[in-house]
């Protein structure tokens, strides 16, 4: 059996999948302001779109981050 | 003498609180900026029942860190002007993620009301909010509203003005936190924050069943769609800009206040007055072509104002309906292979408008490398809405002309913002923005906002324009103009257009426009083949901007990136249409 992989970048996930922020990388300044949108660890958002940047749906609001910025943000998929 | 009581009203970007602001003053705001800064802050006036006090509106902040200069305004005012009041205003389907930033605010010690702002988008969506429950937790006043519809806005006048009567003998002295930009915030405490903040609603938020807007859901799905998104994009161009910008505002409405009010009516009278001053140079100062009643009044209230106020009431749309981050993020992509990211989509749309307005906006940006890059192509070739309209008229015509005009200005505006992305150092910044819930704009508030822009550039722009006449009547008179043009001829000649444009460009750097005006003429007269048309639009527009852009670049990025700045729109110009006249002669 293959053993499945726990955590991934926002950048990894499909298009629809739902998400358990684990970690914001980046330098300190730019992490704060990342937490400041509401992508904090342990919140839930789903991958609304992929292209042509990454549309994050948290609660009721969206944010929109670019490649860069989603390869630091670790998650863990949540129900799948 | 007792001081005036002030009441801040804060929150995230698009949460209504200029809505609610206009709600609740009285209808004299004044907009200034903030000391040292080009940040705008509202200041109102509300004369209660009990009490009167000043509201003032500020910048929208996520949280106590600045993200940007306006952020950074809005979090001096709370921490060096000790406001007697916080009025935190809440988008109430979001209030999971805005609570966090009220419980800063109250560790922080501020003396705080909540407006639940939206309620009825928290309704369609299926979110019943139990406020009084929320009150109780708090134990501060918690007021729902709908700005849009004035509701609540009564209930909130009164509590602002029981809270200030009471807050008097309460008044905490002693929470002055000394403000820093790095105030102290590890990531735990955001989180335990937004935990507690949850925890709060729990029996706050009631889920029922929501109603979907179905127009609404598709258009938010379009508009952020990486496909459908262009067509919208061009729609919105094409009746924003070219429809109503183009044709209502440079078209019917400069008719008629040029045409009507002041070839009519204002500048008769003017002129038979001129017959009296007997002093010729006086005359020369006032009634020459580019003298203070032509070229400072006429030009700039009569031509330039109409074209302006056009522009910045489309600008407002598109700020307030949320579209503006939209644009951002479906343009991010591009923009990365200019050096510039997402967010510069405000300034260098902004630049379609009024280019001196544009380079201020720049300010916003993150990083100076992109301020710079921003700035330059804004100089180079972003056309303003007066020299875009005058080109779209002119070059109309032939509809072969104006494709071979815009693309060309592409080319050389991409090419320009790719070298400098691999010549300059440093790297772009990341790109992150909230993008907020598509609305059908305020109309009160639009207004206000357009009324703030115009009264800036008629404070800011128009002072210069009478600066610029002066200076050309005095370089007329010591014949310095006849030189520069004499300059221009040879240049002129090698790029195939004939030497009587060189006044053309001359001028062009005075009046943007101008330069196209006088074109016209040149047509008119027939004197200019459709080749040398093309080309001398192209390198008009690419040509340096207008004084009043000049001198806030020159402002904003100090005197020596300023100089680089002019030798490289000089150098591009000239270069471009060269090679435009080499390549049309070729195909001919």
């Amino acid at each position: 059996m293959i053993r499945r992989k726990k955590s991934f970048t926002l950048t990894e996930l499909n298009k629809g999948d739902r998400a358990r922020i684990i970690k914001v990388g980046g330098d300190r300044t730019k992490r704060r302001k990342i937490f400041a949108l509401g992508i904090l660890p342990g919140e839930v958002v789903i991958l609304e779109q992929k292209f042509p940047v990454l549309l994050l749906k948290a609660g009721h609001s969206n944010i929109a981050l670019d490649e860069g910025v989603g390869k630091n943000i670790i998650v863990s998929k949540e129900n799948e | 003498m007792k001081k005036e009581k002030r009441v801040l009203l804060v929150g995230r970007p698009n949460v209504g609180k200029s809505v609610v602001f206009n709600n609740i003053t009285d209808s004299y705001a004044v907009v200034s900026n903030y000391p040292g800064t080009t940040v705008e802050i509202t200041t109102g006036k509300v004369r209660g029942e009990r009490c009167s006090y000043q509201v003032i509106d500020t910048p929208g902040i996520y949280s106590l860190i600045p993200f940007s200069a306006e952020e950074e305004v809005t979090l001096k005012i709370l921490f060096e002007e000790t406001p007697d009041l916080i009025v935190q205003v809440i988008e109430a389907k979001n209030i999971e993620k805005m609570l966090p930033l009220s419980l800063l605010l109250l560790e922080v010690g501020f003396p705080l009301i909540l407006a639940v702002n939206m309620l009825d988008e928290a309704w369609t969506a299926g979110m019943d909010l139990n406020l009084s429950e929320l009150e109780k937790k708090l134990n501060i006043p918690v007021i729902g509203t709908i700005s849009t519809r004035g509701k609540g806005m009564v209930s909130l006048k009164k509590t602002i003005e029981k809270k200030l009567i009471r807050g008097k003998e309460k008044a905490k002295a002693g929470f002055k936190l000394p403000y820093s930009r790095e105030v102290e915030e590890p990531v735990q405490e955001m989180v335990k924050r937004q935990n507690a903040a949850k925890e709060l609603l729990k029996d706050v938020i009631i889920p029922g069943k929501g109603t979907t807007n179905s127009l609404k859901e598709k258009l938010n799905y379009i508009t952020m769609h990486p496909l459908w998104g262009i067509p919208f994009l061009v729609l919105v161009l094409y009746y924003g800009l070219y429809k109503f910008v183009g044709v209502m505002g440079a078209g019917v409405m400069v008719d008629y206040i040029d045409g009507y009010i002041f070839k009519g009516y204002l500048l008769p009278p003017l002129n038979d007055l001129a017959a009296f001053i007997p002093y010729s140079w006086l005359k020369e100062l006032l009634f020459s072509q580019y003298g203070f009643i032509n070229l400072g009044l006429r030009y700039g209230l009569a031509i330039i104002l109409p074209i302006v106020t056009a522009f910045f009431f489309f600008f407002s749309i598109i700020e307030d309906s949320g579209y503006l981050p939209r644009l951002a993020m479906l343009l991010d992509t591009l923009f990365k292979k200019f050096g510039l990211n997402g967010r510069s989509v405000i300034p260098l749309i902004l630049g379609l408008g009024c280019g001196t307005m544009a380079v201020v906006a720049a300010r916003t940006l993150e990083t100076r490398r992109e301020r710079f890059i921003a700035t330059l192509l804004l100089s180079i070739g972003i056309p303003c809405s007066a020299q875009l309209g005058l080109i779209l008229a002119m070059l109309s015509q032939e509809p072969g002309a104006l494709v071979l005009w815009g693309t060309a200005l592409l080319v050389v505006l991409m090419g320009t913002g790719y070298f400098a992305d691999k010549v300059l150092p440093g790297k772009s910044p990341g790109f992150y923005m909230e993008i907020p819930a598509l609305r059908v704009p305020n109309i009160k508030a639009l207004l206000s906002k357009t009324f703030a822009r115009i009264k800036w550039y008629m404070k800011e722009i128009i002072p210069l324009f009478l600066l610029v006449s002066l200076v050309m009547w005095a370089a007329s008179y010591v014949g310095l103009l006849n030189y520069l043009t004499g300059l221009t001829q040879p240049l002129l000649q090698v790029i195939g257009l004939p030497p009587e444009l060189a006044p053309v460009f001359i001028l062009g750097f005075f009046r943007r426009d101008y330069g196209a005006a006088g074109l016209y003429d040149l047509i008119q007269g027939g004197s200019l083949s459709a080749d040398q048309l093309v080309v001398a639009s192209l390198t008009l527009s690419l040509f340096l901007p207008c004084v009043a852009q000049y001198i806030m670049v020159i402002k904003e990025q100090g005197l020596s990136r300023g100089i680089v700045i002019l030798f490289i729109v000089l150098l591009l110009a000239f270069c471009a249409g060269y090679f435009l006249n080499l390549l049309l002669s070729f195909i001919i």
